[in-house]
């Protein structure tokens, strides 16, 4: 059952699921009622903020965890054959470790923004303004964590090509680091729009 | 014609049976003999009919050669439950309860039964035909007294107890016929010759159906639970013009006012004053019966995308001609034109001004459809609960992201793969050197 199967099958299954619901809606004059502004609207904005910071958590260290173990087994195994690449390449690793830093900051940062607010009030620039907390904060989160899992991917994959590069010719480190240095800033730019994104917004308790 | 009449002839039988035959028997006895012991068990939910419970234990007392007195407390209404319940049966230290008394009798008896499901209704003529003493039959408890009881026969006491009806609960009425009970239990302890009491009932409580009341519980559960027993009765309108009809429909209306809840009459109102063209009608409903008159005026405009809306709604409730208005806000129900508007539970809250001082109206159950109406029939409503509720959509959103990821990652790990590039299956195979140690 590989990947691509898998994937056929389910989208194939999903798009017949979602054709034949539009259908029948279309068919008795119902499409009103596919109402992507309800359900906007609808959603509490308490499960859009939340949704940012564990994306903005969770894709940070899935980016970590994915380019510590591709620099690592690297590391692990060319140190086998060249004892002396260990303590250098550890660089590496402290780069990938960084962006899983900056998502449990931005996590952090966030989730201090998150209150209570009156749902039950009817005035609308007040709950037009919590809302638009909410989906900042959706968004800062999916902004850190995505910058931050593709970063953490990429200074993996360089870092392991760093360890071995080292393991056959010490010189070739620094130059490969410098490569590694541009692939870590990603993740800061993911950082530093996050930050951007939510600080002008946040739950406002009272109305 | 023979098939119906029998099954009509059995089905009747069987709601007799069904029906308050089921009384509970419980007998104690102090008499030295033992009679109550050494009776058959009785499986759970058995029910004990009159020939079983002649032979097994009616036999037994009336047999028994040393005389003693047979009490039969026949109450009106009691059931096994009922016991169970106000005695506070499963609780080890506790005192009784509502049948603190009874339980004293059974617990300081020689000798005692219980039978929950009796058919008991021939147990009072069948132990006064089969007794060769006196057959008494009293309905005051405290009658007893003055009796004066032949002590070498074997007699049977009837005593018919009704206990009042208590609107407070059933525990009072059980508590009144404990009492009673006490009262000729004392008596009879009093006197030398032993006693057999049995308690039993007239016919079984007719058990309440359990309903659920929908209005209070709409916003938990998808599917319809029995609401009680309907009166039938509703709020309705209709206005009908050559060219236009108009329905409104709520099974109740209620005015919350600052004091409490007002219920609007639940009756057809009147709809004079109202008019219609193709694109907007005015619907005027007004109700002076009663005390109070109440007066309900709503403008429904059919803008260009055809849907139409109430734009304003406004509601007056007064008393001798003097009404105070207030606007409500039913923006709620817009629906296309040719769909009625349907919800279970809606809240027209009061906006702008007014001088009559509510906070809101609710309508529950409300249909109302102002154009297209056909075979005076609402149309295919437009329900103001959708399929999925927002509980549901940020369950699915939030569930199918998770999901995703979790998919994702068990992709990655069935794709991991052993390295067999420079496997050869002919080659020489890899030997490690065992170390001897």
């Amino acid at each position: 059952m590989s990947v691509a199967r898998v994937a056929y099958v389910s989208s194939s299954i999903i798009t017949a699921i979602v054709v034949g619901i539009l259908l029948y809606y279309t068919l008795t004059d119902q499409l009103y009622r596919i109402d992507i502004g309800w359900f906007l609207t609808s959603l509490s904005p308490y499960m859009w903020a939340n949704l940012g910071i564990a994306s903005s958590i969770s894709f940070s260290v899935i980016g970590a965890a994915w380019g510590i173990f591709t620099t690592g087994t690297s590391i692990v195994g060319g140190g086998v054959k060249t004892p002396r690449i260990k303590t250098k390449n550890l660089i590496s690793i402290i780069f990938c470790e960084a962006v899983a830093i900056y998502g449990i900051i931005i996590a952090i940062v966030v989730s201090n923004q998150l209150e209570q607010y009156d749902t039950t009030s009817t005035d609308p620039e007040y709950l037009l303004k919590n809302y638009t907390a909410g989906y900042a904060m959706f968004g800062a989160g999916l902004t850190v964590g995505l910058s931050n899992l593709f970063c953490g991917i990429c200074v993996g994959i360089v870092g392991s090509g760093a360890a071995l590069a080292d393991a056959q010719n010490p010189s070739l480190f620094v130059r490969v680091l410098i490569v590694e240095i541009f692939g870590s800033a990603i993740g800061l730019f993911g950082v530093i729009i996050g930050i951007l994104q939510t600080t002008k917004f946040g739950f406002e308790a009272a109305s | 014609m023979d098939k119906r009449n029998i099954f009509t002839i059995l089905l009747f039988q069987l709601t007799t049976i069904v029906i308050g035959k089921h009384v509970p028997v419980i007998g104690w006895s102090n008499s030295r003999t033992r009679l109550l012991e050494k009776t058959p068990t009785i499986p759970a939910g058995h029910f004990v009919n009159s020939d079983f419970l002649q032979k097994n234990y009616l036999d037994r007392l009336v047999a028994s050669t040393a005389p003693h007195n047979i009490c039969v407390f026949v109450i009106d209404k009691l059931s096994i439950d009922d016991i169970t319940k106000y005695s506070d049966a499963y609780n080890s230290d506790s005192t009784g309860n509502a049948l603190a008394n009874l339980r004293v009798a059974l617990e300081s008896s020689v000798s005692s039964i219980v039978l929950p499901s009796v058919d008991s209704s021939e147990l009072g003529s069948y132990l006064s035909s089969k007794v060769n003493g006196q057959v008494i039959e009293l309905s005051d408890p405290s009658s007893l007294k003055g009796k004066s009881l032949d002590a070498t026969k074997t007699n049977v006491i009837i005593f018919q107890l009704t206990t009042s009806p208590d609107t407070n609960g059933r525990e009072n009425e059980i508590r009144e016929a404990d009492k009673m009970i006490e009262v000729v239990m004392s008596e009879l302890n009093s006197m030398s010759t032993p006693y057999t009491a049995l308690l039993t009932a007239q016919q079984a409580p007719i058990k309440k159906k359990l309903t659920v009341n929908s209005k209070d519980s709409v916003k938990v559960s998808r599917h319809i639970l029995e609401s009680d027993i309907q009166d039938d009765k509703f709020f309705f309108a209709n206005y009908t013009e050559a060219a236009c009809k108009v329905f409104f429909y709520s099974e109740s209306v209620i005015a919350e006012t600052a004091d409490g809840k007002v219920s609007l009459p639940q009756e057809t109102w009147d709809t004079t004053g109202s008019n219609c063209t193709a694109e907007s009608v005015l619907l005027v409903m007004s109700n002076n019966n009663g005390t109070n008159s109440y007066k309900f005026e709503m403008e429904i405009q059919l803008d260009k995308y055809k849907f139409w809306n109430v734009n304003k709604a406004t509601f007056s409730m007064g008393t001798n001609g003097t009404q105070l208005k207030q606007a409500i806000d039913m923006t709620f129900v817009e629906t296309p034109e040719q769909f009625s508007y349907h919800c279970v539970q809606s809240e027209a809250k009061s906006t702008g001004s007014g001088d009559l001082k509510i906070k809101k109206v609710i309508f529950n159950d409300l249909q109302m459809q102002p154009f297209k109406i056909e075979n005076n029939q609402f149309s295919y409503p437009n329900d103001c609960i959708g399929f999925f509720s927002e509980g549901i959509w940020m369950g699915l959103v939030t569930g199918l992201i998770v999901i995703l990821i979790l998919a994702f990652g068990f992709g990655m790990l069935a794709s991991l793969s052993v390295m067999d590039k420079f496997d050869d299956p002919k080659g020489k195979t890899i030997t490690v050197a065992q170390s001897s140690e």
